[in-house]
């Protein structure tokens, strides 16, 4: 029961973004230098943020990519289900459940597992963990980001 | 990020032998059929449960397998582990940690994951379920 590689990395890629957020657009290629993510499988990972509207991509000389929200409103579950599908724990958790066993004694706790699992990881934003540092990530982009509502 | 197919499996085949209690063991075939398990997987998956000592295997005419311990002292975590390995979401939570990145911030939110997952599945025992079955 672990976090797909798949995930990790997208988490990973996500995170440059968060942390130069407001500055323009980043190319893939800059994405993968600045945490040494393999180039391909990022393109791959990149076009599943894309499509679920978490990273927004650019076209052109300048394009690349950018975050499609404010880090404050993607949650890292978001990240994990546009790479993974949604979060099932077990077969019996997918929706509709992939196995038939209604009565199954087990299934509560595989439920159970999924909701703590589900809550923990809805309830952090990118924010939170970019830059390793919540606190002062936070503090710079709260004010700039109401600053450029207000103009 | 799920369960894996074989863990899924073992937690089944173990079910059978704690609905059993006290009876004879139980061959792998009678487990198989009771659940409609795939032998092939199944052979590989008791292996690994006799290795972790939560099953005993009985050889002879009317061998199988029944429980090493009562289905009150054995923990889903045991039989998780018995087949995974040790429970760990992300390479961070593996012991010694398969990542160098002391200070991600990540790693205190697969920590706290894995505290949650550790805890609900040490908490269930196989008696909790076993009644239920046939």
């Amino acid at each position: 029961m672990k976090l797909s590689t798949a995930a990790a990395l997208g988490i990973q890629g996500v995170l440059v973004l968060a942390e130069r957020h407001g500055s323009g657009t980043v190319t893939l290629e800059e994405i993968c230098r600045a945490r040494a993510l393999p180039r391909d499988y990022m393109a791959r990972i990149f076009s599943l943020l894309s499509r679920a509207g978490l990273v927004a991509a650019v076209r052109g000389k300048h394009g690349g990519y950018r975050l499609g929200r404010d880090p404050g409103a993607i949650s890292l579950l978001e990240v994990i289900e546009a790479v993974e599908g949604p979060l099932a724990m077990n077969l019996c958790q997918h929706s509709p459940p992939r196995c038939e066993e209604v009565g199954c004694p087990v299934r509560p706790v595989w439920s159970d597992i999924q909701r703590r699992v589900s809550s923990v990881l809805a309830g952090k934003t990118i924010r939170d963990l970019a830059c390793g540092s919540s606190q002062t990530l936070a503090g710079t982009l709260a004010p700039a980001a109401g600053k450029h509502n207000e103009s | 990020m799920k369960l894996s197919m074989a863990t899924e499996l073992a937690v089944r085949g173990i079910l059978v032998l704690a609905g059993h209690g006290d009876s004879p063991p139980v061959s792998l075939k009678e487990i198989c059929r009771v659940r409609g398990l795939s032998r092939d997987n199944m052979t590989r998956i008791f292996a690994l449960l006799t290795r972790a000592r939560l099953v005993n295997a009985v050889r002879g005419k009317n061998g199988g397998y029944r429980l090493a311990r009562p289905a009150s002292e054995i923990t889903l975590l045991e039989v998780f582990e018995a087949v995974e390995g040790p429970l760990a979401l992300n390479l961070c939570q593996q012991d010694p940690p398969q990542c160098d990145r002391t200070d991600c911030a990540m790693r205190q939110v697969w920590h706290e994951l894995q505290e949650q997952v550790h805890a609900a599945l040490a908490e269930k025992t196989l008696e909790d379920f076993a009644c239920v079955l046939p």
